[in-house]
């Protein structure tokens, strides 16, 4: 098994925009794969696949801001469009050009801003291929229709609990507390609006969480768009049967289960054949 | 309603004679654009509304500067989206390349009410160096500031309904319309009815009003952006300037005040006794703010 430490040191970081960014870069090809990771994870999802991966090609794989070993900045939030800037920065910055995207659960976000990026000419990058693998698509409807039912599953509940109750109920807790006046009319709440913006008061909990499955249901359109107008191949993993649990659960069970993680290998190696 | 036109109004007809439509990715822009300068303002109007905002300005900043003025997607004269909702960060992208399209150097960008959200995510591409765009200077003009969700998570949500109501309202009839942008005036007589029904037929114009009710998102969307937006002006290196209509109820004057704090902008030049809509109601104020700095 590959400690925490091993894979730190496998490493190393850039800074963008002031941000330390944990990056694995490993395989002596030309032809590169760059890897956004899921939520709530990092670039250690696949510590198992990369071996194989990088028997064909260079593997670049970054830990998001907030996750993994890179910079977490309490005071922040961050939206899904900053971690495509990140990236976008970071890819610049190590002098890629032209590359294929593999993307699993959160980070299918972040490559469909990309996509819509490269769509709308705002980006130079070559895309050669994107591969979206596990995204969550569907979660995001039974997320806000069918929370309860989400939080019951045996095997999600976990993992949905975690995305909900650090900000969730904290934040529910919180805002009694303070009794806020919902209207922006009053002086006092907007200075207190703006003030917080460099305090960190508050802000721990819901540095990662609370904002991107709203972002997923604003950006809906934008991203549907990006797929539907792309020249760049797409793929998308899908499972048949049962939508949810298979592949929400393969992120967190990609290195809990044996079986699961043998599941997730052969997708892996059969779709970034790329 | 029968409205006797004022000779001095500019009709909703005569405007849309004025510009010229630009076809961006798969979209026609309506753009006014004149002058001859090399410096140019690029002009993003309010929610609502369109670049007819502008009418009684455009002469005299158009001796300064070229002054370039689209109506965003979904406003005005500019291609209206159905079944979809066109973000800020959409909005940004088409003006991007709106701007690439024509050519444009030496942008000042002045952004009023939802028009400084886009330039907003416009200075957060800036400041993250995905962008390769001169910006000269941003003009800030009677907008919003992101909304800190910190404050806002329970208490958003009703927020957000209510002020969709007032707008599912506000848009009902022409009358209600009305009504409800003269309250936005600091004085109601600083904009008679012939001028706002001209907005209306704007607003009209392709179905409009069937999906401009985007409020809800927008709010939303001010909400997931509260950092990202938030640090775009205080981290950005383009000098931004202030000009606010002091008597605004829409937006209240303790915004420029924390702005001019924490951004490099030193300076509000108010317009005293205009709210809103400073270029529609102080037209000389507002050119001599924009003009002379």
């Amino acid at each position: 098994m590959i400690t925490s430490d091993n894979w730190k040191e496998r490493g190393k970081f850039y800074t963008i925009s002031n941000k330390q960014i944990f990056v694995i870069d490993e395989g002596e090809y030309a032809e590169t794969i760059l890897i956004l990771h899921g939520y709530p994870t990092s670039s250690y999802d696949y510590s198992r696949v990369l071996p194989e991966l990088t028997k064909h090609f260079r593997v670049v794989i970054h830990d998001h801001l907030g996750f993994g070993f890179s910079d977490k900045p309490d005071s922040l939030t961050y939206s899904l469009i900053d971690q495509a800037d990140i990236a976008l920065q970071l890819w610049n910055k190590m002098g890629l050009k032209e590359v294929s995207i593999l993307a699993h659960d959160y980070g299918t976000s972040v490559a469909k801003e990309i996509l819509s990026r490269k769509n709308h000419n705002l980006i130079p990058l070559k895309i050669r291929r994107i591969c979206l693998c596990n995204s969550s698509m569907r979660l995001e409807h039974l997320h806000l229709r069918n929370m309860g039912n989400l939080l019951k599953n045996k095997k999600l509940g976990k993992f949905i609990a975690r995305l909900t109750s650090n900000s969730y109920q904290k934040f529910k807790k919180k805002i009694k507390s303070n009794s806020l006046d919902p209207h922006l009319n009053n002086k006092y709440d907007i200075n207190n609006v703006w003030d917080q913006m460099n305090t960190s008061q508050g802000q721990k909990e819901i540095h990662l969480l609370s904002n991107f499955i709203n972002e997923r249901y604003t950006f809906w359109h934008r991203w549907t768009e990006a797929l539907k107008e792309s020249e760049i191949p797409i793929k998308i993993v899908w499972e048949k049967n049962d939508p949810i649990a298979v592949k929400e659960i393969a992120i967190v069970m990609a290195t809990e289960n044996q079986n699961e993680k043998i599941v997730w290998i052969e997708n892996d190696k059969h779709y970034s054949i790329i | 309603m029968d409205l006797a036109l004022d000779k001095n109004i500019i009709t909703a007809e005569s405007w849309k004679n004025k510009g010229i439509f630009i076809p961006v990715f798969n979209k026609e822009i309506f753009t006014i654009d004149v002058g001859e300068s090399e410096d140019c303002l690029v002009i993003l109007h309010g929610y609502l509304t369109s670049s007819y905002d502008y009418n009684k300005v455009i002469d005299e900043l158009s001796k300064k500067y070229r002054v370039i003025i689209p109506d965003l997607i979904g406003f005005g004269f500019s291609d209206k989206v159905f079944d979809y909702y066109f973000t800020s960060v959409d909005q940004a992208d088409y003006i991007l390349e709106f701007c690439k399209q024509l050519g444009l150097k030496n942008i000042t960008f002045l952004g009023h009410d939802y028009g400084t959200a886009i330039v907003q995510e416009i200075l957060a591409r800036k400041n993250a160096n995905v962008l390769g765009l001169q910006i000269k200077e941003f003009i800030y003009c009677n907008g919003n500031l992101p909304i800190n969700h910190s404050n806002f998570l329970d208490t958003q949500d009703s927020l957000k309904s209510e002020v969709s109501k007032k707008i599912i309202t506000m848009l009902a009839s022409f009358g209600v319309y009305k009504k409800t942008m003269k309250e936005i005036f600091f004085d109601n007589d600083n904009i008679t009815d012939e001028e706002l029904k001209q907005m209306w037929l704007q607003l009209e114009y392709n179905h409009g009003r069937k999906v401009i009710n985007f409020i809800y998102n927008y709010l939303r969307e001010r909400k997931i952006f509260w950092n990202r937006w938030s640090l775009a002006i205080q981290e950005t290196t383009v000098p931004i300037r202030i000009i606010w209509g002091k008597k605004d109820p829409l937006v209240d004057e303790i915004i420029p005040l924390n702005l001019a704090n924490k951004v490099q902008a030193n300076h509000i030049h108010w317009i005293n006794d205009a709210g809103h809509f400073p270029m529609l109601e102080k037209p000389k104020e507002f050119i001599s703010a924009v003009l002379n700095g």
